[in-house]
This record gives structure tokens, C-alpha cells and sequence, in this order.
């Protein structure tokens, strides 16, 4: 048995977090664990920000929210080895799916601060920049159509559907032809072989197997 | 003379030969994970033009690459 187990063993009996009878038929593993535990803590002296037991229980049950795992290896002299495993695909986001001529792109929630219906003769020009006025703000419009280098429209609609977008403090108006709404999204990567200058941060697989791509709002700003 | 035959074969380097116009090129099996039929493309803007696009294969998001462009 390595010594540094023997220790959090007997700390634990000591504690009253186990009794003796238990601590004897432990295995390893479950010794490991205790140290996980909540308000365990293997401090001799308590200070302000340390002993308390926080820390590890803490790490754990972020990791474990997140779906990952927390293992720990120990050799007696050798070291110990906390091994921590958190799941690829990490990030389902919550998405404003839109529709620019036939193809579909998410957009996350997070970044959306509103969006609005804007009559077309409503659009002033600075610096041969399309804005809009809205509540006071002047905001840029960007042509996701444009961007994403689809063709031109043949008419232009009286209204056009704008998602305001928020970076920080600074807003953008992404002008996109349907709303489908909201919805959960598992974000997968492109694979390292694609490279767009970062406008698709990654896709996504529809509840039909289609494919939609999420764009990276900031890299569009 | 029939191990000598084993040998031989297991030597040999299995290729798939595709074509692509009028040229053939072989590909070396190993390389090889599965062959698809074609299915829907999603158009990616602004990627490297010999890129289709991606697929959705298993749930698995796969960029698509035109050998003939490349």
C-alpha cells in the first residue's frame, strides 16, 4: 500500500468520513475519490483561502458538468498524475437558425442582441457603408448574401430581416432573407484541411442530416 | 512452390484505381477508409476552391476535396 493513500485513509477515519472497518476494505480507487469529496481536506493548518476542502470537489464537479472525468494515478515517489478528460464535442449552443437564399447557417444566441424588420428606404449610406438608425444608434449592415458569395437577388424585398448582433459594445446588422428559429446545437469542426478566413467557426448536423454551418459573428464585425 | 505464391501475393500492394476524365490513378488501399455514394454537399464559403463542401457522413461532418481540381 503507498504511504500517500495510508495518509488520506487515516485522515478520513480521523474525520469521521469513513469508519475503520470501511477504511480496511477500501480499494484503491475509492480512497483516490475521497480526496474529491466535498470539505475533505488534507491541510494540517486552515488559512483564509486554503484547508477548507473546496478545491478539488470544486474541479470535479465542474469537469463532471461539463461530461468529463477526473482520474488520478499515484506512485510512491514517483509523483501523482491527474488525468482530466473532457468530451470533443463540448459546446451545444443555443442557436438562432437563418435561411439565406437556400442555405441554411446558425447564428449563437449569445451574440444576438435583437432583431428587426427594416424597410429598404430606410437605409442611409455613411461612406458608402449601408447603416440603419435604430433607437438612437447607427448601425452597420452587413450582406450575409454578399459575404457568403451568393448571387445577387433578383428583386429586393420592401423589408429586409435584420439579427443585430452584438460584439462587446459595438452592434452589426446581418441582413438574412428567412428566420427558421431557435434551437438547440451541437458544434462540430470543419477538419483542419478547410481554412476560410474563420467566417465558419464550425457546423452543425439538422434534425434531417442536413448540414448547416454557424458563423463566427466576431470575425464577421 | 505454393508458399512462394503466398509471398508473392503478400508483396503485392492492393491499389483501388479511380478515374478521373480519361486518366487513371491509383490510390493506395491503405489509405483507404470507405467509399460513399454521393449525397448532398453544403457549400462552404470562401474555402479553398478544389473543396466541394462538407457532408454529413454518420453524423460525422467530412469535407469533400474534387480531385479533379486539385
Amino acid at each position: 500500500m503507498v504511504l500517500m493513500l495510508q495518509m488520506v485513509r487515516d485522515k478520513a477515519v480521523e474525520r469521521g468520513v469513513i469508519t475503520a472497518e470501511q477504511a480496511e476494505n477500501m480499494s484503491q480507487k475509492e480512497i483516490i475519490n475521497i480526496l474529491f469529496l466535498p470539505s475533505f481536506s488534507m491541510a494540517k493548518k486552515i488559512t483564509d483561502i486554503s484547508g477548507r476542502g473546496v478545491g478539488l470537489d470544486v474541479v470535479k464537479s465542474n469537469i463532471e458538468a461539463l461530461g468529463g472525468d477526473v482520474e488520478v494515478r499515484t506512485q510512491l515517489g514517483e509523483g501523482t498524475t491527474f488525468i482530466v478528460r473532457l468530451p470533443l464535442t463540448l459546446a451545444i449552443i443555443q442557436a438562432l437558425m437563418v435561411e439565406i437564399r437556400d442555405e441554411k447557417y446558425a447564428i449563437a444566441l449569445g451574440s444576438i442582441s435583437n432583431i428587426e424588420s427594416i424597410p429598404v428606404n430606410e437605409i442611409k449610406y455613411v461612406q458608402a457603408q449601408e447603416v440603419i438608425h435604430l433607437r438612437g444608434a447607427v448601425i452597420p449592415l452587413i450582406r450575409l448574401d454578399q459575404v457568403l458569395d451568393m448571387e445577387e437577388k433578383q428583386e429586393e424585398p420592401e423589408n429586409l430581416t435584420v439579427v443585430i448582433v452584438k460584439k462587446g459594445d459595438s452592434l452589426a446588422g446581418l441582413v438574412v432573407d428567412n428566420l427558421i428559429g431557435q434551437q438547440e446545437i451541437v458544434i462540430k469542426s470543419l477538419g483542419k484541411y478547410i481554412n476560410n478566413n474563420k467566417i465558419i467557426s464550425g457546423a452543425t448536423i439538422l434534425g434531417d442530416g442536413e448540414v448547416a454551418l454557424i458563423l463566427d459573428v466576431n470575425t464577421l464585425m | 512452390m505454393e508458399k512462394n505464391i503466398d509471398i508473392a501475393e503478400n508483396d503485392a500492394k492492393q491499389y483501388i484505381v479511380v478515374k478521373i476524365g480519361d486518366e487513371q490513378y491509383g490510390i493506395d488501399i491503405s489509405y483507404i477508409d470507405n467509399i460513399v455514394r454521393m449525397q448532398k454537399i453544403t457549400r462552404v464559403p470562401k474555402i479553398q476552391t478544389y473543396f466541394k463542401g462538407v457532408i454529413n457522413l454518420r453524423g460525422e461532418i467530412v469535407p469533400v476535396m474534387s480531385v479533379r481540381k486539385k
